[in-house]
């Protein structure tokens, strides 16, 4: 039982790490329609900037605050002065976003390849916890402080989001964007800054994500593109564009993945392809996706 | 509202050309509208009234031409700039969000204008069966409400042009009955309006001046008795005699 019960909170831990990717991810693509590749490249950016930052302080609370603002920062430039530029002279197909926010994803990667490997001689880093997070805590069974503290800030992120997006005009208004973005520039709205502010919140929250995981993973080149994979399979199951399903998804995902690690390892390389194949031939749209709602 | 000048067209279009692709849908429409009168777009489907509307509001950018507003061009603005400057629109979907109550339709409506609580009361006077209505999500109202809904949030930014698109469609003649009496009791507050229909009589008991288009051309421009003389423009581009 307490094996189970280490896994299933270990499943739980790794899904709200995903649900910080995702839910960016997936706002981003139910609202603008833009499958941008790279939201792991955000991820990293926030992890590498968090561990400068908390190697020149030693603060890990400031590397956790101030880190994220730089991909906010980047998001912003990206979307409203490269990508909505695109897309007003119609390139915007899928595939023109997906090879530009691929490319550069790898150019990211590269750069900090340059930077930190080449350049200072660092490779695989880490942000250290602070004193009260280490160790371990007694909740029936030992674990892990900090993994505690990932699951509270997953849980947070996610209420603060449905609070943000089903209570307040500003989410109503990314809501009807989702539902027809061209409404809404007929109302009066400015909705390319919408998109950007949206876009650079999603960047923002992949950083804090990457600040988060570096405290508890390693932070190295790969992790933009390992954290990719799992994000987009969640995207996809929860639904474009559904918080609701990003949550649902992000908790199957992590969950599929440390079980199916912890009980049948042989089936753990292909388990979530597996799901993700199933739910795209039951439900194409995804567990909570739907068509545009405009009538 | 918007400052306005009455010796000048509230909205003018000179010759303008839109495209959708390679397709050349307007070709060299010019009309004016004056302040507090209401302009009906008439013609048969695919005539270019929709994308007259979506070239004036800048959804379809024209290509060539003039648009002023109020005697400012607003052809080379975006979309949200020129609502901005007094036009409330209302297309030909309604463009009700399904996942929105009435009442978040309202409250985007008044965020994005600006809007005061006592404009929203005022606008909420003129359509009490929205305020019935407001924990209903846009999905769950009638075609009726949901005109009635469309055109409310329209008025909340108080504009000096009402521009709707075919606000009739769809509707029982008992409602399109009370969304005309709803627009003619707009036009009596002073509000302009630019109104595309396919039912023509409805069109024609509210205009002061008609428009007919055909092939993204104007075919006739005068006044509802002057169409009535027409027969020969009725019936080849209204399909009535």
């Amino acid at each position: 039982m307490s094996f189970f019960l280490f896994n299933a909170l270990n499943g739980l831990q790794l899904s709200m790490l995903i649900f910080l990717m995702a839910i960016g991810l997936t706002i981003i693509f139910g609202l603008m329609d833009t499958l941008n590749l790279a939201h792991g490249a955000f991820y990293m950016v926030g992890a590498y900037f968090g561990y400068a930052l908390f190697s020149t302080t030693g603060n890990f609370w400031l590397a956790l605050t101030i880190a994220p603002l730089l991909p906010l920062l980047l998001g912003f430039v990206l979307q409203y002065f490269v990508l909505q530029p695109l897309k007003d002279q119609g390139r915007s197909a899928h595939l023109d976003m997906a090879l530009l926010t691929f490319g550069l994803l790898f150019f990211v990667i590269g750069a900090i390849d340059l930077i930190f490997f080449e350049t200072l001689g660092l490779t695989f880093l880490s942000i250290d916890k602070p004193e009260f997070l280490r160790g371990a805590v007694n909740i029936g069974i030992l674990y892990p402080t900090y993994r505690l503290f990932i699951i509270i800030i997953g849980l947070t992120v996610a209420l603060s989001a449905w609070f943000l997006l089903e209570r307040t005009v500003l989410g109503a208004v990314v809501r009807a964007g989702v539902d027809d973005n061209e409404m809404v520039r007929a109302m009066g709205i400015n909705i390319y800054l919408v998109f950007a502010l949206v876009f650079a919140l999603g960047c923002g929250l992949a950083g804090f994500a990457g600040v988060v995981a570096g405290a508890e993973l390693s932070i190295d080149v790969n992790m933009g593109v390992q954290i990719l994979i799992p994000t987009l399979v969640v995207v996809i199951l929860g639904g474009l564009g559904s918080v609701k399903g990003c949550f649902i998804g992000a908790i199957i995902v992590g969950m599929t993945d440390t079980l199916t690690q912890a009980y049948l390892p042989e089936a753990s390389t292909f388990a979530i392809y597996i799901l993700l194949a199933a739910t795209l031939i039951v439900r194409p749209l995804g567990l909570f996706g739907r068509p545009q709602q405009t009538i | 509202m918007t400052e306005t000048n009455p010796s000048r067209p509230l909205l003018e279009l000179c010759d303008i050309h839109t495209y959708y692709g390679e397709s050349y849908i307007l070709q060299g429409e010019s009309l004016e509208l004056r302040h507090g009168q209401c302009l009906a777009l008439l013609g048969r489907n695919g005539a270019g009234k929709t994308t007259t509307l979506r070239s004036i509001v800048g959804l379809t950018p024209i290509r060539r031409g003039r648009i002023a507003f109020n005697g400012k061009t607003i052809s080379d603005m975006s979309t949200h700039r020129i609502i901005a400057q007094g036009i409330g629109y209302v297309p030909e979907n309604r463009g009700i969000f399904g996942s929105l109550t009435v009442r978040e339709h309202i409250e985007v409506a008044m965020w994005a204008r600006g809007c005061s609580a006592a404009r929203r009361d005022q606008v909420l006077a003129i359509f009490p069966r929205i305020s019935e209505r407001m924990g209903h999500l846009g999905h769950q109202l009638s075609g009726g409400e949901q005109q009635m809904l469309a055109i409310a949030r329209a008025m909340l930014a108080d504009p000096v042009l009402l521009i709707l698109d075919e606000p009739s469609e769809g509707l029982a003649p008992v409602i399109v009955e009370e969304v005309r009496a709803t627009l003619a009791r707009i036009k009596e507050t002073g509000t302009s309006i630019l109104l595309v229909e396919q039912n023509a009589a409805m069109a024609m008991s509210l205009a002061d001046t008609v428009t007919v288009l055909s092939q993204g051309m104007v075919q006739f421009a005068g006044t509802p008795a002057g169409l009535e003389a027409r027969a020969d423009i009725k019936n080849a581009y209204l399909g009535i005699s």
